[in-house]
């Protein structure tokens, strides 16, 4: 199969043609109604190529491989059940479920009926086994939230906390309150340290003595 | 010039991942020391002092706690040296590098210049300069700024640099035996709280250099709870290229008076307050960082500090919070009306008696 007879609708799209080459390409193409579908498609891509043009999809494509893992998650589902006489529940909820679901899976590709669609049928028991996952984990995350739930931080160690976030925070909690407090008065008990006039101190503890002495 | 390096196998109360951060910080600490290193220094030089020891021992004067702990001061305040230091919080460790040095200005009648420096050794904290009664707080992307004070407080003890007799009220010098650190002869003295209500403080003195390799907490039981070690020392004749090229620096003056608009406050009785305390201030203030006022006070014993806050109630907390980290109490107490916290250089059973004997006139 060769393109070579479109790069005349080519070249007239990139205006690349003189007059009669220009005459001639349009009368071709009119002839022919595949030649153009490739005009309408040509054109369409130097549009966008040219952002002159919002690429519009349609949406027909992923609906009609939509449709078509629809029919194969049932064949899928449909196997199993010949087999194994148990439903999908059944399997996700045994303990062994992914392996066998994977050998499952396997099986059903190697087999003479799920040979043509086997490339469909791994694509579709992903989703199902994504789908399985998804429900398994937020059933047991249920089961055992209880004593997880315990969300604010329990006050251990005094180390200062980035302090920057506070004044996001709309309504700190208690223990946030007393948190930052911690923090606040380490902070200015450190600061205040600091600037200890190191003769006021001695002249005090002095004065302190004369006291103490009579 | 002479130095010496930890050996490591001694630290054996010093789990795995910190040995190898020493080794970081030894490794680091000797490449800079070889940089300013003057080789033309030899141990020779340091025997005079050494001889004068023996002479003064010879003599007679008394060798007890109080001499060692004067000659501490001295190398503190009169020796030029690098070391790497190394202190040990709870679960946390911090390295420093730190420099001294004393320039004598021949040409301007031989004022004498102390050059002393502190920065820590990862990331960038806030470094320290000092040029005699000048600190200077040196912070990435923050304006340096000075305040007037005797020494750095970082990881030594204030008194060290002041007459240490001023502790004699509450605490007790006791000469124990000699231990080696590093390799190093060191003089374990120990400054003991008279009546058990601060933690003693017990300094590991270089017999030949005066300077402290080891310091640490020790509380009642006799266990080290927070500790500064030191992990490398150069001790130099003269003042290094660095100590010189660091006494150039302008620093900025520190402001007349600190904080002039403090208010003072007397509206709560401390009915119990431990004997060797004394108030260095008190006043009103706000915290900079909730902007919550709160009454307070400072109490010294001249080794160790604690602050009282005076504070409204907040909305809920367990009282009484206790928090320790090292040798760093936390004491937050429910009173009648308001919450009262300690926080100190203090055991945590001190603190709580403190903030419960709180009382409003």
């Amino acid at each position: 199969m060769t393109n070579k007879h479109l790069e005349s609708i080519s070249a007239l799209l990139d205006d690349e043609v003189n007059q009669s080459e220009l005459e001639n390409a349009l009368q071709q193409t009119s002839e022919k109604a595949d030649d153009v579908d490739v005009f309408t498609r040509y054109s369409l891509i130097g549009d966008v190529m040219r952002n002159e043009q919002v690429l519009e999809t349609n949406d027909s494509f992923a609906a009609s491989i939509q449709a078509a893992i629809a029919n194969v998650e049932q064949e899928v589902v449909e196997e199993n059940t010949e087999t194994e006489k148990s439903s999908v529940v059944d399997i996700s909820t045994h303990a062994n479920w992914r392996s066998r679901m994977t050998q499952k899976v396997k099986d059903f590709g190697q087999s003479s009926s799920g040979r043509s669609s086997a490339q469909f049928a791994i694509a579709a028991s992903v989703a199902l086994v994504a789908i399985i996952g998804v429900n398994n984990m937020s059933q047991s995350n249920s089961e055992y939230s209880a004593p997880v739930a315990q969300t604010t931080p329990l006050v251990s160690g005094v180390a200062p906390v980035s302090l920057g976030s506070t004044g996001v925070q709309n309504k700190p909690s208690a223990s946030q309150m007393t948190q930052s407090r911690i923090n606040a008065l380490i902070a200015d008990h450190q600061q205040q340290l600091k600037v200890i006039d190191d003769k006021k101190a001695v002249e005090e503890i002095n004065e302190d003595k004369k006291v103490i002495e009579p | 010039m002479y130095r010496y390096f930890l050996d490591l196998n001694q630290l054996t109360s010093i789990n795995l991942n910190k040995l190898l951060m020493l080794v970081v910080f030894t490794s680091a600490i000797s490449f800079s020391g070889n940089v300013s290193a003057k080789s033309a220094l030899t141990l020779n030089t340091e025997n005079p002092e050494l001889a004068a020891n023996v002479q003064v021992m010879a003599s007679g004067e008394k060798v007890n706690a109080k001499f060692w702990l004067e000659k501490l001061k001295s190398a503190l305040t009169q020796s030029n040296f690098q070391a790497g230091i190394v202190t040990m919080k709870a679960d946390k460790t911090k390295s420093y590098n730190w420099l001294h040095g004393v320039i004598v200005d021949e040409a301007d009648s031989g004022k004498v210049l102390e050059v002393e420096a502190i920065s820590p050794l990862i990331g960038t904290g806030v470094s320290n300069l000092r040029h005699n009664q000048t600190v200077t707080f040196i912070e990435p992307n923050k304006e340096a700024y000075s305040i007037e004070s005797d020494s750095i407080r970082k990881f030594i003890p204030p008194i060290f640099y002041q007459d240490i007799e001023q502790l004699s009220d509450s605490y007790q010098f006791v000469m124990v035996s000699k231990n080696q650190i590093g390799g190093r002869s060191a003089q374990l003295i120990r400054i003991e709280s008279i009546d058990d209500t601060a933690y003693n403080y017990w300094v590991w003195v270089d017999v030949e250099s005066a300077l402290p390799l080891r310091m640490a907490f020790v509380n009642k039981k006799g266990e080290v709870i927070e500790q500064i070690l030191m992990t490398h020392l150069s001790v130099f004749l003269e003042p290094t290229e660095e100590i010189i090229k660091l006494s150039e620096h302008k620093l900025p003056k520190p402001p007349s008076s600190l904080i002039a608009t403090h208010q003072e406050t007397n509206n709560w009785n401390m009915s119990w307050i431990p004997s060797s305390f004394s108030l260095i201030k008190s006043d009103r203030h706000h915290l900079s960082i909730t902007r919550e006022v709160s009454d307070y006070y400072l109490y010294s014993d001249g080794l160790v500090e604690f602050s009282v806050y005076v504070q409204r109630q907040l909305d809920s907390f367990n009282s009484p919070l206790v928090l320790q980290e090292g040798a760093m109490s936390f004491v937050m107490v429910r009173s009648d009306g308001f919450d009262v916290t300690v926080v100190g250089t203090i055991p945590a059973e001190t603190a709580y008696k403190v903030a419960s004997s709180v009382k409003s006139l």
